[in-house]
């Protein structure tokens, strides 16, 4: 007989005893095999979960590690600030090879890395490494040649600085600088896309195809990081899209309109990353489209949404989840803030500004929008990443190197300024650059497909750099005992939605439950508390926004008055950068109910994990070059991650 | 100065002094009789890429002028060592043509005859162990929390193995003993260094040593303990074809080249009496060695 034949007899058997069973629930069936009684049946035909509580099932059990925003020497300000590592060497080092940074130091991971996305900026991709390498048609050209003969004579800075401004300005001669449809630029893309491929290995390591258009009109920040699910086949088949007029926009919309185009073209997928809205001057998650001056309508809010699915909320250049003066009840809301102007600090910051710069506003004003347009533009999953200019993802406190290639260890890095305006007066220094951040993602495998799927579905965190694990599940029926069993992730895949994910149609009478849980990096700090940070819209259509306190080390009572813990203390010992984990616990879980739930109101609700207090980078360099920070400097931090939002609306 | 009188290279330079007087006495032609030397435009072209290729420049009209210049040079003595006969018996230049001949036969094979995909397959099942990947466990784990439980979670995880192993009276499931935690509870063929990212490295190590098929432990992670039941070790997966491919095709040409310069050698050889005198006794040496 052949298999398919036995497979239909046995499906007919397996249909008749159903029917059989289903026809007379409760009575035995007496055939000439003997009698099927419902408890025989059960045993061969469970009604219920099965007994293996894995088997059928295939939910992410482990989160992968990685950086969606790392450049190299390919983008042109890196290699003005001295960067010489390529694409390629930048996935050897995330991948966990030793190597020599472009300062000369040799440089390792504490661990590798699960993935990394190279996304060097889309306008003069590859000029740098074409300017060293004495490309034939730079030196033709005379400021080519200028730039050239600075840096062979040994004031390659200076040159730097020239080349940028003239970027800036967009005054590079237009014979030498590299734009879609040149052989350079083409050069220097499949290089970037090979460095991609021949690195990704799936199952162990994934390697992205990307990079990072960089709308920067008026040194406000609008920059995207834009990854490409497939492999070089596709990529091939386009160039990456630039803000250059007349090949590129700075507006967003044609960048979704390039994006629509690259699936459409190639079948492929992309999504793209938004981040620092905090240098953005109020014009990162607008309510009046800064292109326009007019409201944003509902085709934005849709293709925004649509595009938008994730949002870096912390980075080398300043965390960007709230601030201060938008979270005034916050005591945690003060965190490596960078609020002094937009990107080139051409700008001052006015506090208006705020509300259109921070995740959390973001997440707010997107409630409201969606009660008028009927979709929410910011609902945005979060990340982190590092956006090191050095082709190196190393953003732990104490292997920190760096924005750039030039703020590489050294001990005078913390008091130069990283960026000055002599117009405005404005600065900020070494010092305040943050090592932070990568993304967690729960993804089934390490491959571009399951990471890239996760990234769509929202279900990922940022943190500042630790690799803890956070899990975070939203329901109606979660239970205190869901916390105590061996796997909690079971009880929240199979009772609610990760992290992410949606509710709505409440039950009667009932609140949404969270489990959520956290794990402490095992080579990093212990973890002070969990909070569940909500936000909603009331009936007179305002916002609000409240921090739980829901999980914490210890046996510290909440404040009678406050509902707020108390400080986790601190170990740390500044002079020696070293800490300790005798405060704080390992691991930290509970479900958590919301108590002033109203079902008509829109809310979302994401968890942030708080480490113990632990030496920032500025205390390990000056432990290790033995200089002395100015006071203003920071020298200690509580390390964080921020899980992606589980939205209620009402139906 | 005996010793200097009997060494070759001596000889050598003397022979090639004396034979460089009598061709340079015997003729004034060029040796090719032809006398005439030309550098060709590609030629050129070959010394300006190389140039620019040390230099990161092309060469200024003077810098070109001094390469053409030098090229001649290198032409007119060529041309003169040859025909003095001075790349015979030269271990330089017989390595040098060695190697050019063990090169370029193999790449002439290479070319008429590219692989085919059928090749490519059966290089790849024939040689499966060279690709590989890294071994693999699958194992299932219950945690013991000992910041919870404080001193006595040893000896607690010790009594549950007890009870996971037993075969019945006292037996329970995995679920029943153990604490909550995020750490997966089910790792399936997870490579042993993904197990040590996630668990810690002398957990991954211990793991390698536990008997398949029984619940054993308690190992120790960064995290606190944990009773394992390893379920499987899978000795490195065989990736498909298409994702070990280049290597493939890499290592097929070598071994095809190999074959190639094999054959070829077999073939020259034959064209050969070959005969080796047998081994004198190494006087000279064992007359050092005596005097000592």
């Amino acid at each position: 007989m052949s298999r398919t034949t036995a497979k239909a007899r046995d499906s007919v058997l397996l249909a008749m005893t159903l029917a059989a069973l289903l026809a007379l629930p409760a009575a035995a069936q007496t055939s000439d095999i003997g009698t099927l009684d419902k408890q025989a049946a059960e045993r061969m035909f469970p009604g219920k979960a099965l007994y293996s509580p894995y088997a059928g099932r295939n939910f992410p059990t482990r989160p992968f590690f990685g950086d969606t925003h790392l450049h190299t020497s390919f983008s042109m300000d890196a290699g003005a600030f001295g960067a010489r590592l390529a694409p390629r060497d930048a996935y050897v080092f995330a991948k966990g090879a030793e190597i020599t940074a472009s300062s000369g130091q040799r440089v390792k991971l504490s661990r590798p890395l699960d993935f990394l996305v190279v996304a060097d900026h889309s306008d003069g991709m590859g000029f740098f490494p074409l300017m060293l390498g004495g490309d034939p048609k730079i030196l033709a050209d005379p400021q080519g040649r200028k730039w050239y003969e600075m840096i062979q004579s040994g004031r390659g800075a200076d040159a730097a600085i020239d080349i940028i401004i003239s970027f800036g300005k967009g005054a590079i001669s237009k014979a030498i600088l590299p734009v879609p449809g040149t052989p350079a630029y083409r050069d220097a893309w499949q290089e970037t896309i090979k460095a991609a491929d021949d690195a990704n290995d799936p199952g162990r390591f994934t390697a992205f195809i990307g990079f990072e258009w960089t709308s920067n009109t008026g040194g406000n920040n609008l920059h995207r990081n834009i990854i490409l699910r497939e492999n070089g086949t596709k990529a091939s088949q386009v160039e990456p899209y630039t803000t250059m007029r007349p090949l590129g926009s700075d507006n967003p919309r044609d960048l979704w309109k390039w994006m629509s185009a690259y699936e459409e073209k190639t079948g492929g997928q992309v999504l793209a990353i938004a981040h620092n809205g905090n240098l953005s001057n109020g014009r990162m998650f607008p309510l009046i489209e800064s292109f326009t001056g007019k409201p944003i309508d509902r085709e934005y809010a849709q293709t925004r949404a649509h595009r938008e699915r994730l949002y870096e909320v912390t980075q080398i250049k300043g965390d960007g989840e709230t601030h201060p003066l938008l979270s005034p009840n916050d005591e945690f809301a003060n965190y490596e803030r960078w609020d002094k102007g937009n990107l080139d600090l051409s700008e001052a910051k006015t506090p208006a500004m705020l509300e259109f710069e921070y995740a959390r506003a973001a997440l707010r004003n997107g409630l409201k929008v969606e009660k008028e347009l009927g979709v929410n533009p910011y609902k945005f999953g979060m990340v982190g990443s590092t956006d090191a200019h050095t082709g190196l993802a190393a953003v732990e406190e104490d292997n920190f190197f760096g924005k750039t290639s030039s703020s590489e260890p050294s001990a005078t890095r913390a008091m130069h300024p990283f960026v000055k305006n002599p117009s405005t007066g404005l600065e900020i220094m070494g010092w305040e650059t943050i090592a932070s951040g990568y993304v967690g993602v729960w993804a089934t495998e390490n491959t571009r497909e399951a990471l890239f799927d996760a990234m769509q579905r929202k279900e990922v965190y940022a943190t500042t750099g630790p690799r803890m694990f956070v899990r975070f599940f939203g329901g109606w029926d979660f239970a205190p005992s869901d916390a105590q069993t061996r796997s909690p992730a079971v009880q929240g895949y199979m009772k609610g939605v990760p992290m992410g994910g949606d509710l709505t149609d409440a039950p009667a009478g009932k609140a949404p439950s969270f489990l959520v849980a956290a794990l402490k990096d095992p080579i990093s700090a212990n973890l002070d508390r969990i909070q569940i940070i909500k936000g909603w819209l009331d009936a007179k259509g305002e916002t609000h926004e409240k921090v739980y306190d829901v999980a914490w080390s210890g046996t510290r009572k909440p404040d009678p008055s406050t509902g707020k813990v108390p400080p986790v203390g601190t170990t740390v010992d500044v002079a020696n950068a070293t800490w300790n984990n005798t405060i704080g616990a390992s691991d930290l879980i509970t479900v958590w109910r919301d108590p002033n739930f109203d079902p008509a109101q829109r809310a979302f609700y994401y968890a942030r994990v708080l480490e113990i207090p632990t030496p920032r980078w500025t205390a390990h360099d000056a432990k290790y070059f033995g200089v002395k920070m100015p006071p203003e400097v920071r020298m200690t931090g509580q390390e964080r991650a921020y899980t992606s939002p589980i939205w209620y609306t009402p139906k | 100065m005996k010793t200097l009188l009997r060494e070759p290279l001596l000889h050598f330079l003397l022979l090639g002094v004396a034979l460089f007087g009598v061709y340079g006495l015997a003729r004034d032609r060029a040796p090719d009789g032809t006398g005439q030397i030309v550098v060709t435009q590609s030629q050129i072209e070959q010394l300006v890429i190389g140039f620019t290729r040390t230099w990161q420049r092309p060469p200024t009209p003077e810098e070109l002028t001094g390469l053409i210049e030098d090229r001649i040079r290198e032409e007119v003595l060529y041309r003169e060592a040859m025909s003095m006969g001075l790349d015979r018996d030269d271990t330089i230049v017989r390595r040098r043509l060695r190697q050019k001949l063990e090169f370029l036969i193999p790449d002439l094979a290479s070319q008429i005859a590219p692989p085919t995909e059928r090749d490519l397959v059966a290089y790849f099942d024939q040689h499966a162990d060279k690709y590989r990947g890294e071994p693999a466990v699958s194992f299932e784990q219950v945690f013991f929390n000992r910041e919870r439980r404080g001193t006595p979670a040893w000896e607690e995880a010790k009594s549950a193995l007890s009870r996971l192993n037993a075969q019945h009276g006292s037996a329970v499931t995995p679920d029943t003993v153990g604490d909550t935690s995020l750490l997966p509870i089910e790792v399936t063929r997870s490579a042993v260094s993904d197990v040590a990212r996630l668990f810690g490295g002398t957990f991954s190590k211990e793991l390698v040593n536990v008997p398949l098929g029984r619940w054993a432990g308690p190992l120790e992670s960064s995290y606190g303990l944990h009773l394992v039941l390893v379920r499987e070790r899978v000795p490195g997966s065989l990736p498909e074809l298409a994702q070990v491919r280049e290597g493939v095709l890499r290592d097929l040409l070598a071994e095809r080249r190999q074959q190639a310069l094999d054959v070829a050698y077999a073939k020259f050889r034959a064209r050969y009496a070959v005969v080796v005198e047998p081994l004198a006794l190494a006087q000279g040496e064992s007359g050092v060695s005596q005097r000592q």
